[in-house]
């Protein structure tokens, strides 16, 4: 955990912008090796790892940190340089071993743990595969870092020119005037103590005139981040601010500590100058002296620029030219400190003149064209990015809100009882009898807004599948390596949109049911080539929308389920009920959704670990839906999932058991009536039956089965409700029915059992609860 | 009550920010990319902005220069991540206040803009 408590509430965050980051680099790495072309992903894979690293250093992440600081390393070299071959699989790996540890850290801090040490050897790996590139590619890496060097050297070489302009203009009272010297340090850990002090510096610019420091190159000199640290930093310039002003400026410097500020007399002006010039001290009498010395080893300076500029001919970017720095003798570098006075020639004042007047034209000149290439070079990559942002617009990286799930649920709480109480008001029985047309019209109008009002809540939790694919891919890619199987894995329909509820639970019985598809289904490559199918197998996953429902199936060529062997599987279990040649095939391979299944004989690292097809079947029923599976010895199986959209609200007829409520819902009702005693059968096992032209159908006491007290016992006291399912019909026992309600559906809490024959409960108008019945539980029993 | 403007591509890091300044009674508005800084700053006048000067689009330092344009007494705090030195020099000729690096915590962050204010 974070020591900072204030980044406790951040956890959530940063898990969830850490989840949807990695997946989007799971795709885009997997996109771009099976296209074999990195380049569109580059920049945004780059991006990726630079915001995990960021928000992983604040969370004190070390291992992601350090995990995403050399992969944005990689990436950022693979962006920059040209004539590179990445080695795509190699990176592919690299990339998603980085990703599993990232998502497995995640996981351990979602569950309140730790995240993973630092994935030192995984690490190296990746450093050791950027080094060889640049080792490869050393010259090239070398002429970056040189272009870079060289244009900050020049724009850094003209930084002291605009002082000099100022210089000509102030025109003071001597004693308003002074010279100051200023000395501090920055505190420890404030990092970058030499880009601080530049920033000190500039921000000081339009006070002062002169300005001398020490160290005098400080943003290009990385010496000069360590020699401030140890030594503190030093400013002298001349300034006719109140001093007032001066000292609140650098007070208002941030992270400065041992700040002092000292106004010079001439006399300490002078020496001053000495000691930042590297010259040696002359005496000055007034503070114009002084000025026209200092103006005079900077005309220095000047002189210098303008004798390079005219000799070297300017840096051609397209062609090439070498750049004036190249020929400049490094010794004599710009800076005020190393101006040797013998080197300079006497200058008399006219000259200082001339140059002075011209200063401002040429320098200007040649800085405006110096900035035009950066801006072009910068308007380039903005560009880029502009069109990647677009780009990016369309596919994964898109505008979301984040809201948290307790507000949709709320949500769609009250607008689901918002369809029940429209529903109430319309069907009131005071109005049963009352014709009213304008009331009828403003109904309809009520019911339309009220149906795109659920419509659209219903689709705010409704997400595309895209993701639970994405790791389906992923999946086939690792199986396919591991069992040494060469599969097709195609996906069709990933936008199609479900319930998030559905996205968090379709996960697991799609991966199980893909690996059987992978270590069962699919024969190895001679086996196929033997029997005259192409080598390579062929898995479908789709997903689609139809009717009211989604379903997703998975199709493969492989070699289809063997009904015998089931069977023969079945009876040995004890399972069957009839004789094998009665069984339909729909029947048979339903046993496979028996617990304790699996007529795979070995446990694979990947099926068969007692997380059967039962599970699989359990999981999708929580769903509300139902799963089917069909077959062809030889050519192949297809396993099909079917969830409805819309769950949460049922027409449902409402039977009353003694005081309860219960709800059957509507469409599994065929007909209900009243019987009579003598209808009533017993068989020989004690069940009672009734006939009902000509069939004989089971009754199942409501009141029995879910123990309840009540007075009406007698079947021709109560009603029977015909109540069918998959083709298998009961007759419910109920004391009496009490009308047609839509409710919405609830689910039981999970402490509560789950009850056979009980799907849900429904909050009624009048505040009563009722539990909903489940056909499908109810006619088995 | 002192107005921040947050500007930085990751909610990640807008809210950790946003969470350090709130505790010390300051209203915090949020920008998600160079573009949107400037308008919001046109709009609200921020008294201090955090700017991520590593963001794609508009970047960062563009968004420095045009709000300096539009104020010239705008004061800009840079946030971004070490290895940036040339940014960070070119940010503050742009006319940025100061620059923090990430990680930082948040006496440090209030220490800049304290300073600023």
């Amino acid at each position: 955990m974070p020591d900072n408590p204030k980044l406790e509430p951040m956890l959530e965050m940063y898990v969830y912008e850490t989840i949807q980051l990695i997946d989007r680099l799971e795709q885009l790495i997997m996109d771009s090796e099976v296209s074999g072309d990195l380049s569109e992903g580059m920049e945004e894979i780059f991006r990726i790892m630079h915001t995990i690293k960021g928000n992983s250093m604040m969370m004190m992440f070390e291992g992601i940190a350090g995990l995403s600081h050399i992969t944005e390393d990689l990436f950022d070299y693979l962006r920059k340089a040209e004539n590179v071959e990445p080695d795509y699989e190699r990176i592919t790996d690299l990339v998603l071993d980085g990703i599993d540890h990232i998502k497995i850290s995640v996981q351990q801090l979602e569950a309140g743990g730790e995240p993973l040490g630092k994935p030192e050897s995984l690490i190296q790996e990746i450093k050791e595969y950027l080094d060889s590139l640049t080792f490869m590619n050393s010259d090239q890496a070398k002429t970056i870092q040189k272009e870079k060097d060289q244009i900050e050297q020049k724009s850094q070489k003209y930084y002291i020119a605009p002082d000099k302009g100022d210089e000509k203009t102030t025109h003071k009272e001597p004693d308003e005037d002074r010279g100051y010297e200023v000395v501090f340090r920055f505190s420890a850990g404030s990092e970058m103590e030499n880009i601080r002090a530049f920033s000190v510096v500039h921000g000081f610019k339009e006070k002062a005139t002169d300005i001398l420091h020490i160290p005098s190159e400080i943003v290009e000199d990385e010496g000069a981040m360590e020699y401030i640290q140890i030594n503190g930093f030093q400013i002298l310039f001349r300034s006719t601010e109140k001093e007032e002003t001066i000292h609140e400026y650098f007070n208002s410097v941030a992270f400065a500590e041992n700040m002092k500020v000292k106004k010079l007399s001439f006399d300490e002006y002078n020496e001053a100058i000495a000691r930042y010039l590297g010259t040696d001290v002359e005496a000055f009498d007034t503070v114009e002296e002084i000025g026209e010395s200092v103006i005079d080893s900077t005309t220095e300076v000047q002189g210098f620029i303008e004798s390079t500029t005219e000799e070297q001919p300017f840096i051609d970017s397209t062609t090439g030219e070498q750049p004036i720095v190249e020929t400049a003798d490094p010794e004599t570098e710009l800076t005020a400190t190393s101006i040797e006075s013998d080197v300079v020639e006497s200058v008399t004042q006219e000259e200082t003149e001339i140059v002075l007047n011209d200063m401002p034209e040429i320098v200007p000149e040649i800085n405006d064209e110096l900035i035009a290439l950066e801006e072009k070079a910068k308007k380039d990559k903005a560009q880029r990015e502009q069109t990647k942002a677009a780009a990016d617009k369309s596919s994964g990286a898109q505008n979301y809100i984040s809201v948290g799930i307790p507000k949709v649920d709320k949500l769609m709480d009250l607008v689901g009882e918002l369809v029940v109480s429209e529903s109430m008001v319309t069907r009131n029985p005071d109005l049963t009898d009352v014709q009213l047309e304008n009331f009828d019209k403003a109904v309809r109008q009520h019911r339309i807004i009220i149906n795109e009002l659920q419509d659209i809540v219903m689709s705010i939790r409704m997400m595309p599948l895209s993701m639970t694919f994405q790791k389906m891919n992923r999946l086939v890619r690792d199986m396919k390596k591991k069992v040494g199987k060469d599969i097709d894995f195609e996906l069709r329909g990933k936008e199609t949109e479900v319930d998030k509820n559905v996205i968090e639970q379709i996960g697991d019985p799609l991966m199980h049911i893909i690996r059987n598809s992978i270590d069962h289904g699919i024969e190895s490559n001679d086996v196929r080539e033997l029997s005259g199918k192409k080598s390579r197998g062929k898995i479908i996953l789709e997903a689609k929308h139809s009717g009211g429902d989604v379903w997703i199936t998975v199709k493969d060529n492989g070699k289809g389920i063997n009904t015998e062997h089931i069977l023969n599987k079945a009876e040995s279990k004890g399972l069957l009920m009839k004789q094998k040649e009665e069984y339909t095939d729909r029947e048979v391979y339903n046993f496979l959704f028996h617990s304790g299944f699996s007529t795979k004989e070995q446990v694979t690292e990947f099926s068969g670990r007692g997380v059967g097809l039962d599970v699989v079947a359990r999981n999708v029923e929580a769903l509300g839906g139902t799963i089917i599976i069909d077959s062809e010895l030889g050519k192949g199986s297809e396993f099909a999932i079917r969830i409805p959209l819309t769950l949460a609200i049922i027409d449902g007829m409402m039977m009353s058991v003694n005081k309860s409520i219960f709800v059957l819902p509507i469409t599994a009702i065929k007909e209900s009536f009243s019987a009579k005693e003598h209808d009533v059968i017993v068989d020989p096992e004690g069940h009672e039956m009734c006939m009902i032209r000509g069939e004989c159908y089971p009754i199942l006491r409501l009141h029995d089965r879910f123990g309840i007290k009540t007075e009406c016992k007698t079947i021709n006291d109560g009603i029977l409700i015909m109540t069918e399912y998959d083709g298998n019909v009961a007759l419910l026992f109920a004391d009496a029915i009490l009308g047609e309600q839509q409710v919405v559906v609830k689910n039981l809490s999970s402490f509560l059992q789950k009850v056979e024959g009980i799907s849900g409960c429904a909050l009624l108008g009048d505040g009563r609860i009722s539990l909903i019945l489940d056909p499908a539980g109810l006619v088995n029993m | 009550m002192k107005r921040i403007m947050v500007v930085d591509d990751a909610e990640f890091m807008r809210t950790s920010i946003k969470i350090m300044l709130e505790s010390e009674q300051f209203d915090v508005l949020e920008a998600e990319d160079g573009n949107e800084a400037v308008e919001k700053y046109k709009e609200a006048r921020p008294d201090v902005v955090t700017m991520d000067i590593t963001m794609p689009g508009k970047t960062g330092l563009e968004a420095i220069k045009e709000i300096r344009e539009f104020d010239p007494n705008a004061k800009i705090i840079v946030v971004t991540a070490m290895g940036t030195e040339f940014m960070i020099r070119d940010a503050i000729q742009l006319g940025a206040s100061n620059f923090i690096i990430k990680p930082f915590d948040e006496e440090q962050l209030l220490e800049v803009i304290k300073k600023l204010l």
